[in-house]
């Protein structure tokens, strides 16, 4: 059995070696563009750092945001929510972004668009990535405005980005719920580059703290109700052999 | 007369119940741990369902 230190120093020494042996952390980057200005608010976003952080088969990622961007007219917009990426057998992009704005009323209206860029590697150039995919973009208006969104797949090969629907805009306030699914191809490359797009409008002369969501994840009904049954179950499993117990007590005493 | 006091009595009867709570609990963990790892994937499904998400195919290599 190693010391404390010893192990110790074994991870540090493992830290060190897996870059070298391309064992790196995944990127995901989060731009941030429209009437602010074009900026990355998360993580990294060239191209060349989201290649290079590509998730490989069976690796995943999650993230949390919280930003300010301040549009040409003065107006201040917090940015904030998670992100959970994964690439097990297929690819998965989850974004759960919510735009709100921070000052006291918008003093003209404003465009806020998000991309959640990540990128997926498996094999070689040969590798096709064709295929149907899925989209699903709820939006949370709590006033006027605007919210609409896509999803844009490209490889480091076709890479001109191919979008799995165009939703909406949707005008607020309301949720709404939109789905779309395309076959998109040839898609063949190495690195599929994954592009999640929000586009969120502001009107002028909305009030301060009006927000625009995807909404994040919320325990659904039907989760509480399997939840329940499930903790009847252990409860009932539970209570017969401490019942036993109790009894073979009593008998001792 | 053959007496013992309470506290022995007490120790002893734990001594006796002790074991068949242990492994009460083992098999409780048990079955906890089997719950949850047939939960985990419908849970996520389920939360994701409702949040933004895309997926795709996943890749594939062509036949040579």
């Amino acid at each position: 059995m190693r010391s404390v230190p010893e192990r110790q120093l074994v991870l540090l020494a493992c830290l060190l070696v897996a870059p070298t042996l391309g064992i790196s952390n995944p990127v995901t980057g989060i731009q941030v563009s429209g009437s602010v200005p074009t900026t990355c608010g998360f993580g990294n976003c060239t191209g060349t750092a989201l290649s290079a952080g590509a998730l490989t088969l069976g690796t995943s990622t999650t993230g949390s945001y919280n930003f300010n961007e301040t549009a040409t007219d003065g107006d201040i917009y917090k940015v904030s929510g998670t992100f959970n990426n994964t690439f097990l057998s297929g690819t998965f992009l989850g974004f759960f972004p919510t735009v709100a704005l921070v000052s006291t009323t918008a003093a003209a209206a404003d465009t806020i668009t998000l991309d959640m860029l990540q990128d997926f590697s498996f094999g070689t150039d040969t590798t096709s990535w064709a295929g149907i995919y899925n989209e699903k973009l709820p939006f949370v208006l709590s006033g006027a405005g605007t919210a609409g969104g896509q999803v844009l797949y490209s490889t480091d090969l076709d890479t001109t980005p191919q979008s799995v629907g165009l939703l909406g805009p949707v005008s607020g306030p309301g949720a709404f719920d939109l789905v779309d699914s395309a076959t998109l191809n040839p898609l063949t490359g190495k690195n599929l580059i994954g592009d999640f797009q929000f586009t969120f409008t502001f009107p002028e002369g909305a009030p301060g703290g009006s927000s625009i969501s995807s909404p994040i994840p919320e325990p659904s009904p039907t989760i509480l109700v399997a939840l329940g049954l499930a903790g009847l179950l252990i409860f009932k499993f539970c209570r017969i052999p401490f019942k036993r117990n109790s009894r073979s007590n009593h008998q001792l005493q | 007369m053959d007496f013992k006091p309470e506290r022995e009595l007490e120790s002893g009867q734990n001594a006796e119940t002790q074991p068949a709570e242990t492994q009460h609990r083992r098999d409780m963990v048990r079955k906890l741990g089997r719950f949850a790892a047939y939960a985990a994937p419908f849970t996520v499904l389920a939360l994701n369902s409702k949040a933004g998400t895309s997926s795709g195919p996943g890749p594939h290599v062509p036949r040579p």
